[in-house]
């Protein structure tokens, strides 16, 4: 399984994910100009790992700003999440928010309700 | 002619960016860089200037991956201006207006229409609702866009409803202008 590592930009954000310590990290801003093409290796990689990896696996979202494009990609992304899940695997889904960010807040929510699966809400506070 | 009042129109009116042209995704990139500099001058309440950033990436992305859908042959407007947007931006006292002006083809307006009226009729509740069954059930269009891009500027806008007029050329080619306000009040 293949480890992928992305320097977040502008558009894109840090992308970290390692399928053999069972760890997905992404970090920032997400409006790229082909989000299906961003996200298409993750999804690939999740597959992936429902398959091969290990019994754990931890997933930490801390975005500043998507646009709703990224935000059909994430919802993909959480739905190979709810496979691990399903697959008896020991699942975490850490979803980190700028304090007072509620429609980021939200938008955990609703990925947690559509998918039902937990997320741990975690508020990052502002110096 | 007078320049310097025509300049003055645009001064007066707080306007903090105005561009007509075509649009590439580096141009946009920019244009968003540009007014998240200028909002750090103008704003001090900072979940405003989030959901600015929000809104205005979600507003000007949304014009530029439609903008090629008009075939102007047979009007009185270029082709240049045919794949032209206009975006207005101006910081009023209680609220930012964010305008966007394109070219659609006639037969798409009354299905533009149904969406913003649809997304007027109903509360926060029910924007959230909406958009996760468009979340949910939608698929991606050939462009990556997934008709979720106004139900999340009205869900960030705070309720407010988005103003827009339709303004036929011909038959085959109307005039589209939409106005976000984003209220500058937030707690």
């Amino acid at each position: 399984m293949e480890k992928i590592f992305i320097e977040p930009t502008k558009v894109t954000p840090l992308v970290n994910f390692d399928p053999n310590e069972g760890l997905l990290e992404l970090k920032g801003r997400s409006s790229p100009e082909n989000s299906i093409q961003f996200y298409a290796k993750i999804i690939e990689g999740l597959e992936e790992f429902i398959n091969q990896g290990g019994d754990e696996f931890i997933a930490n979202f801390a975005f500043e700003y998507f646009n709703t494009s990224s935000s059909k990609c994430l919802f993909d992304v959480f739905k190979r999440l709810s496979k691990i899940d399903a697959s008896g695997k020991d699942l975490t889904i850490n979803w980190y928010y700028e304090e007072d960010d509620d429609d980021m807040m939200e938008a955990g929510e609703d990925y947690s309700d559509l998918l039902g699966l937990d997320f741990n809400f975690m508020e990052i506070e502002e110096d | 002619m007078d320049y310097l009042r025509s300049y003055k129109n645009i001064y007066d009116q707080n306007i903090i960016l105005l561009y007509k042209g075509e649009l590439t995704f580096d141009l946009v990139t920019s244009m968003i860089s540009t007014l998240e500099e200028r909002l750090e001058e103008l704003e001090e309440n900072r979940r405003v200037k989030k959901k600015f950033y929000n809104v205005a990436t979600e507003c000007i992305q949304n014009l530029y991956y439609h903008l090629d859908e008009v075939n102007a042959e047979g009007t009185p407007i270029s082709s240049y201006d045919s794949k032209s947007a206009l975006v207005l931006i101006a910081a009023r006292k209680r609220f930012y207006s964010l305008q966007t002006g394109n070219y659609v083809p006639s037969n798409k307006t009354k299905e533009i229409q149904k969406r913003l009226d649809d997304i007027n009729s109903v509360d926060s509740d029910g924007l959230r609702a909406m958009y996760k069954e468009a979340l949910n059930l939608q698929e991606f269009s050939d462009k990556g866009t997934g008709g979720l891009g106004f139900i999340d500027i009205a869900r960030k806008t705070g309720g407010q409803k988005l103003r827009y007029k339709f303004q036929p050329v011909n038959e085959n080619v109307t005039y589209f202008t939409l106005q976000v306000r984003l209220p500058r009040d937030l707690n």
